[in-house]
């Protein structure tokens, strides 16, 4: 049995019986969110725990296999829904690393326009591109932030280029979260060098090097309260590889609290514990970026499997609030691109590697709400907007355009039953407004459901990320955007965090919480 | 001699019915030859579903059910859709994915996003597209169906 007191991971398996800890800061949840928080106070000096919902996986046993992934590190084994027109599926992770380790790795500072719109619309004029330039770099060079490298952006990146380049469209490698990246192609499933820096290669083991405790399987429950300061927080700890014994109860006892759960869970625990709920807006403000995705035939071969799957871009929209970005999958996943049946798809399947694949995401004006069902999961509706629809049908044309440029011949829009063979069908296939339930969607930004703000009684937690209601309590993680940010939100969300480190040390150096070396706490 | 594979969560019917939506959508091609058993289809969508939430095993299997009686109460045959010959089976097929009726179009999409993708994550199909399998890991479906039939 592991020592509960020591660095490290500490499965359900290693808690035998209900147990207590004493700590400076616990963490809950090891996203983007909680990991940068607890390794930036880890290293500070503060003791910490991180308590994590999902299982521990070691980098070793990430397989890059698309199906066992899913089901083994995505929420809901992938299953989750947002309800409303359409349904879109929200794939999220649920492992220790968070999302982190199912994303494609694609990092974008905050963009300017959008800090303009928070400085104007919500009155954070603490933030502006300088500001928060410092945090950005500190992330940045940890990670080892860089574009994708011509040897590994692969075919796909190739042919858009090539399209995009004939239609005069701004296009180029994504940055990503990588080191020493071999184009293996499995991002979304486990990077299977653990070149893809997300949380469990990166900050976690350095939280780790600090001191810190990271309990997987572990599931936060309740906030224990003594006036406006939380005191403890009781976890539900899945006990058994098979998770059928009975759980034990973890209970955590701590002087700041950090919550990191995700724009999904986030709101579905502070709802459970009534923390932010004054304000009417938690839950609320619900945006996701909703995305699709094209796929063409070409006659060449684009062994698109082959490269960074999200290794391109087309930024040249990005200001109308659309972003082209890479979304190739494996043959598994990769089968659902098209939407043919039968011997038509297994004929179309044998040409796989004549197959390209792209996507879009909206920058979204709709808004949809999370509230909790009542086993804790996250029921979210979203509907998507007339507004947002009409932006969905200009970047389908937009890439239709960009794939024909490029010399395909055939082109999958993701709207049932429609192939085009020329831009001019697509163009008179596509000569009216699309409704929602005609495009296939998926979504994989959850954002906005705890929005920071200057006034209590609009927003959850303020600039510094701390709660308006509770004195100890922080919220760092993709829900205190106060608008959707219209590029991949990981970069961000890790600077806040960095930033909310900074907040969350200097609170407990005025509470007088100082973790001095050779003085550890009672840690039991 | 291996065990039969025992199946967690679908009833021996359901799984009649799985192998005849994946024998539909995966029919034998001119490059991809493997049949959808030999995949492992209906043992590793069984897999899969073990992690699934109660309410996405629930309206799969909702689904299977509402597949298999579709034909006889529509009266394009009269008999169930694990017993219906192929061309039939993509007959049915289409009538749902081309329907006006929100419900069969998204039971037919979450069908196929289980059992298709479980076909083509298999090593030997997916290599015979030209995939290779990333970084050479074993993979766990395998273990765990091995593990549980004594192979």
């Amino acid at each position: 049995m592991k020592e509960l007191t020591s660095a490290g991971f500490f499965e359900g398996k290693d808690i035998s019986q209900d147990t207590r800890l004493r700590t400076e800061v616990c963490v809950i949840g090891s996203g983007a969110g909680g990991a940068v928080a607890a390794a930036e106070l880890a290293a500070l000096g503060h003791d910490v725990v991180v308590i994590e919902e999902g299982p521990y996986f070691p980098p070793e046993y990430l397989n890059g296999r698309d199906y066992e992934t899913m089901r083994d590190l995505y929420r809901e084994a992938g299953m989750t829904v947002a309800i409303g027109k359409p349904g879109i599926p929200v794939p999220a992770g649920k492992c220790v690393g968070g999302t982190t380790v199912i994303n494609s790795g694609t990092c974008f500072r905050l963009p300017a326009r959008t800090i303009e719109k928070w400085r104007r619309d919500h009155g954070l004029r603490d933030f502006s591109e300088e500001s928060l330039a410092p945090y950005f770099q500190k992330v940045e060079e940890k990670l080892g932030v860089s574009p994708v490298t011509p040897e590994t952006e692969g075919g796909v990146a190739r042919i858009i280029r090539r399209g995009a380049d004939k239609l005069g469209y701004s296009h180029h490698p994504l940055q990503r979260n990588a080191k020493g990246c071999e184009g293996r192609g499995t991002c979304a499933f486990g990077c299977t060098k653990s070149a893809k820096q997300s949380m469990l290669v990166s900050y976690l083991p350095e939280a780790i090097g600090h001191g810190a405790r990271i309990f997987a399987d572990s599931r936060a429950e309740r906030l224990l309260l003594s006036g406006n300061r939380v005191f403890a927080l009781e976890a539900r700890v899945k006990h058994g590889a098979d998770g059928h014994r009975p759980p034990r109860r973890l209970e955590v006892r701590a002087d700041a609290f950090i919550l990191a759960g995700g724009a999904m869970m986030t709101p579905v625990f502070l709802q459970k514990n009534r923390i932010g709920v004054r304000s009417g807006q938690v839950g609320k403000n619900l945006t996701i970026h909703p995305a699709s995705k094209l796929a063409a035939f070409f006659d060449e071969d684009v062994y698109g499997w082959k490269g960074v799957p999200q290794g391109y871009c087309i930024d040249h929209f990005r200001d109308e609030g659309l972003m082209f970005e890479g979304a190739f999958l494996p043959p598994g996943l990769g089968s659902m691109a098209l939407a043919s049946l039968g011997a038509e798809h297994k004929a179309q399947m044998e040409r796989y590697k004549n197959l390209a694949v792209f996507g879009f995401m909206v920058s979204d004006s709709s808004t949809g709400s999370i509230r909790p069902y009542r086993d804790g999961r996250a029921a979210i509706r979203y509907d998507v907007n007339a507004r947002d629809m009409d932006l969905f049908r200009r970047g389908i044309l937009i890439l239709t355009e960009v794939f024909f440029a490029a010399g395909a011949k055939e082109v999958y829009p993701p709207i049932h039953n429609m192939t085009f063979r020329s831009m001019d069908e697509a163009r008179s296939l596509l000569n009216h407004p699309l409704r929602p339930d005609d495009v296939e969607m998926l979504s994989f930004h959850p954002l906005g459901t705890a929005r920071m703000g200057l006034d209590p009684r609009s927003s959850v937690v303020d600039p510094q990320l701390k709660s308006h209601e509770v004195e100890n309590f922080y919220v760092v993680d993709g829900s205190i955007f106060p608008t959707s940010l219209g590029v991949n939100p990981q970069l961000t969300i890790m600077a806040f965090a960095t930033r909310a480190a900074e907040a969350v040390n200097t609170y407990l150096r005025q509470l007088g919480s100082v973790y001095k070396a050779g003085e550890k706490l009672a840690k039991s | 001699m291996p065990h039969p594979y025992p199946y967690k969560v679908l009833s021996a019917s359901e799984v009649r019915v799985v192998h005849a939506l994946a024998e539909t959508c995966c029919p034998p091609g001119q490059i991809i030859k493997t049949t959808p058993a030999g995949a492992l289809v209906a043992e590793r969508v069984d897999w899969f579903l073990e992690a699934a939430p109660v309410e996405g095993r629930t309206a799969f299997r909702f689904a299977l059910l509402a597949l298999e009686w579709s034909p006889v109460f529509r009266l394009l045959a009269l008999s169930r859709f694990s017993r219906l010959p192929p061309e039939k089976r993509e007959v049915q097929l289409k009538s749902w994915s081309g329907s006006r009726v929100w419900l069969w179009r998204n039971l037919l999409k979450l069908l196929m996003a289980l059992v298709v993708p479980a076909y083509y994550a298999d090593d030997q199909v997916s290599g015979q597209t030209g995939f290779t399998p990333p970084g050479g890991r074993p993979s766990r479906f395998l273990a765990a169906w091995k593990e549980r039939t004594g192979s």
